[in-house]
This record gives C-alpha cells, sequence and structure tokens, in this order.
C-alpha cells in the first residue's frame, strides 16, 4: 500500500473517489471541498486530506520512481 | 521562532503514548518509503493509538531511529512529554532527510490548526497560508473551534 505518496483521482461517484497509485488503485471518500477527475490528492484513513498542486505532485512522484526502480533491482534501501 | 505552546493533556498520559500520537501519522512514510516498517506493525500502531495503549520503549525507539537520535541530543532523561513535544512540534522539520518527496517533507512538519469544521467525525483544519486539511483527531473531545497540533491528516493534540 503506498499511501505517503499522491494519487490521481480517475473517477468520482457520489462522494466516492477512485484514486489511482503507480501499481494500485484505491477508494476514498471526499467529505468536504470540490474535486475533479485529473486532481491529485493525498489520502489518509480513507478520506481524501488534501488537493494536492500538481507540481508538487509530480515532483514526489518521480521521487517514488526512485524506490520502485530500486525493488525492481533488489537494492537494498537503507 | 520559538512556539510557546500550553498542553493540554490527561495527567496520567504516558510518554510512549504521547510519543505515539504524534508519531503514527508518518509512520506510513516508514511503511511505503523507507520499508522499515510492515504492514501488521503499522495496523497494531494503529490500534494501539486509538486504544492509547503504549508500545514498548525499546521498540519505538528502534523503530523510529531519527526522532530518536535528535531526543538523546536533547537531554538524556527523554522519555517526558515536554521533551517529545518540542521534538515533534520543533524538532522534527529538521530530521526530515533530503531525499523524501516534497509532499512528505511538507507534510510532515506539524502546525497548528484550526479546526473550522466538523464533518461525520472529521474536520476541516485551517493551517493558514491556503493550508486546509480534512483530519482526523487522535485525542478525545476534539470540536470545531479548537487549535490543534496538526501532523499530516491528523489532529493530534488540542493547544
Amino acid at each position: 500500500m503506498c499511501l505517503a505518496m499522491p494519487g490521481k483521482i480517475v473517477k468520482i461517484e457520489g462522494d466516492d473517489a477512485t484514486v489511482e497509485y503507480p501499481g494500485q488503485t484505491r477508494i476514498a471518500r471526499i467529505m468536504d471541498g470540490e474535486y475533479a477527475v485529473g486532481d491529485y490528492v493525498f489520502v489518509s484513513a480513507q478520506i481524501i486530506v488534501q488537493k494536492i498542486p500538481d507540481e508538487e505532485a509530480l515532483k514526489s512522484l518521480k521521487a517514488w520512481e526512485t524506490v520502485f526502480e530500486n525493488e525492481d533491482k533488489g537494492v537494498d534501501d537503507a | 521562532m520559538r512556539m510557546r505552546i500550553r498542553v493540554w493533556m490527561m495527567p496520567d498520559m504516558l510518554p510512549e503514548v504521547y510519543f505515539m500520537r504524534y508519531a503514527f501519522p508518518c509512520a506510513r512514510v516508514l511503511v511505503d518509503f523507507r520499508k522499515t516498517m510492515t504492514e501488521e506493525e503499522y495496523e497494531r500502531m494503529r490500534e494501539a493509538v486509538e486504544n492509547d495503549t503504549p508500545l514498548p520503549r525499546e521498540y519505538l525507539e528502534k523503530t523510529f531511529p531519527k526522532a530518536f537520535e535528535r531526543l538523546r541530543q536533547t537531554r538524556e532523561d527523554f522519555w517526558n512529554v515536554e521533551t517529545i513535544r518540542e521534538y515533534f512540534c520543533e524538532g522534527h522539520e529538521a530530521m526530515l532527510s533530503k531525499d523524501l518527496p516534497p509532499l512528505v517533507r511538507r507534510l510532515c512538519v506539524v502546525k497548528p490548526g484550526k479546526l473550522v469544521k466538523e464533518i461525520k467525525g472529521f474536520f476541516r483544519a485551517d493551517l493558514g497560508g491556503g493550508d486546509v486539511r480534512i483530519v482526523a483527531p487522535l485525542y478525545k473531545g476534539a470540536k470545531e473551534g479548537d487549535t490543534a497540533m496538526i501532523h499530516y491528516g491528523y489532529a493530534v493534540e488540542k493547544i
């Protein structure tokens, strides 16, 4: 479960947002505020905590890529 | 800038429980990014925080090495609420590694926020500067109007 990273909303049905992460998809509840498909969000305790600006989200996802790359190569993360 | 915080807390709160409340919100990073905590351990910690059950000090010291590295520098007897509070509210940011993603670095800073609206047990919290989050309260009796220390998506402690 990679939740300490931004996910992208790919679908909204009522109060439920389908949020996509690299390798998995999760449902998160919209408690408050307006969101749109394509928004990057931070999720915690199965709810959307905050919309994340695209730039911050994309930079963060790039930083996460290194973690996944190291996993594939079998590199031990210090 | 040094923050002067009046701490509201249960008189008999164990320092382990106090530490866990502040540390739990960023434990997710240990599971996903650092891979030093398992999902089972995360779930165990979540339950312990919910029930105010202390986990062993040795376990906490081993699992959150950066926090204790800093706590040890502060004073010899660091297992007390005041020292732990000072770490999370002032020293925590300095311990964040440069390799962490920007989002993690930003949300990991513990900041005060006002609980402006209650929504089905959660709260809209305003931390100022456009930083508005929906947070889950970790302390009992949380209500609209409270100012609380916010860590990631949690209101940890009323101040």
